[in-house]
C-alpha cells in the first residue's frame, strides 16, 4: 500500500476532496518527520513508537587499505511496534477460514424447517 | 509527539473541524494497521516502509537461567526509514569532527 492508496481511501470512505486527502496524508507524515528531526520521539497508541537514537562518531578503518577514516556521529530511528499491532500482525483474527464454519451445526433439513 | 499533535497539525493545515481532523487521522492509522495485519507492506515515500517479516522458529535462551527455549515462528513488523528521512535527520552541514575542525576540549 502506497501513500496514494491511503489518499484514495480517505476520499472514498470519508468523502473528503482529493486535495484535502493529499494535504492530510502529506501533513501527517511531514509533521512526524519534523518531530523526529527535532529529536522528538513519537508515540502512536496502538501502532508503535519511534525513537531517535544518537550514535557516537568513531575512528573507522578502510578494511582494504587500513586507512583511518573518521565516522561522524549520526542519528537513526528505532521503531518499536505497539502491543496491539504486534499481536494483530502475529495472530490475524481471521487467519484460518476453517475456524469460523458457516451455520452447519445440525442437518441441512433442520435449517430448512425453520420457516 | 502523540496522535493529538498530528491531529492538531492536520486541523491547522487542512481546514477540517477538530472532529473531522481527528476522525481522518484515526482512519489513516486504522487503515495502516489493517493493512499490516493482512501481511501487506506500507510504503510512504519520503518517510519509510513498514514491512511484515516472517520469522522462522529458532532456539533462544533465557538470559537469567541459561535455559534453552524454542522461540516460535512469528510475524513481526519492521520499519525502515527512507533515505530522505535519514538524511533529514542528519543535517548535511554538520562539520566532520576531524583534526581540522575539532574544537578545543572544554577545560
Amino acid at each position: 500500500m502506497l501513500k496514494s492508496d491511503l489518499i484514495n481511501i480517505l476520499v472514498v470512505k470519508r468523502g473528503v476532496t482529493q486535495k484535502q486527502a493529499e494535504l492530510t496524508i502529506e501533513t501527517v507524515f511531514e509533521s512526524m518527520k519534523d518531530a523526529l528531526c527535532k529529536g522528538e520521539n513519537i508515540e502512536i497508541r496502538g501502532l508503535g513508537a519511534f525513537h531517535v537514537k544518537h550514535y557516537e562518531g568513531y575512528q573507522g578503518r578502510n578494511p582494504k587499505t587500513g586507512e583511518v577514516i573518521p565516522v561522524r556521529p549520526k542519528r537513526g530511528i528505532l521503531f518499536r511496534t505497539g502491543k496491539e499491532l504486534r499481536d494483530r500482525v502475529n495472530h490475524p483474527e481471521d487467519d484460518e477460514p476453517a475456524a469460523s464454519p458457516a451455520q452447519v451445526p445440525g442437518t441441512p433439513d433442520g435449517a430448512a424447517g425453520a420457516q | 509527539m502523540t496522535k493529538a499533535d498530528i491531529i492538531e497539525s492536520v486541523y491547522e493545515k487542512v481546514g477540517f473541524s477538530k472532529k473531522e481532523a481527528a476522525d481522518v487521522v484515526e482512519m489513516v492509522f486504522d487503515t495502516i494497521k489493517e493493512t499490516l495485519e493482512r501481511g501487506e507492506k506500507i510504503k510512504i515515500s519520503g518517510f519509510g516502509n513498514f514491512i511484515v517479516r516472517e520469522k522462522k522458529s529458532r532456539v533462544g535462551r533465557n538470559p537469567q537461567t541459561g535455559e534453552e527455549i524454542e522461540i516460535s515462528a512469528r510475524r513481526v513488523l519492521t520499519f525502515r526509514p527512507s533515505q530522505v528521512l535519514k538524511n533529514a535527520l542528519n543535517g548535511p552541514d554538520e562539520p566532520l569532527p576531524g583534526p581540522a575542525f575539532s574544537p578545543p576540549p572544554a577545560q
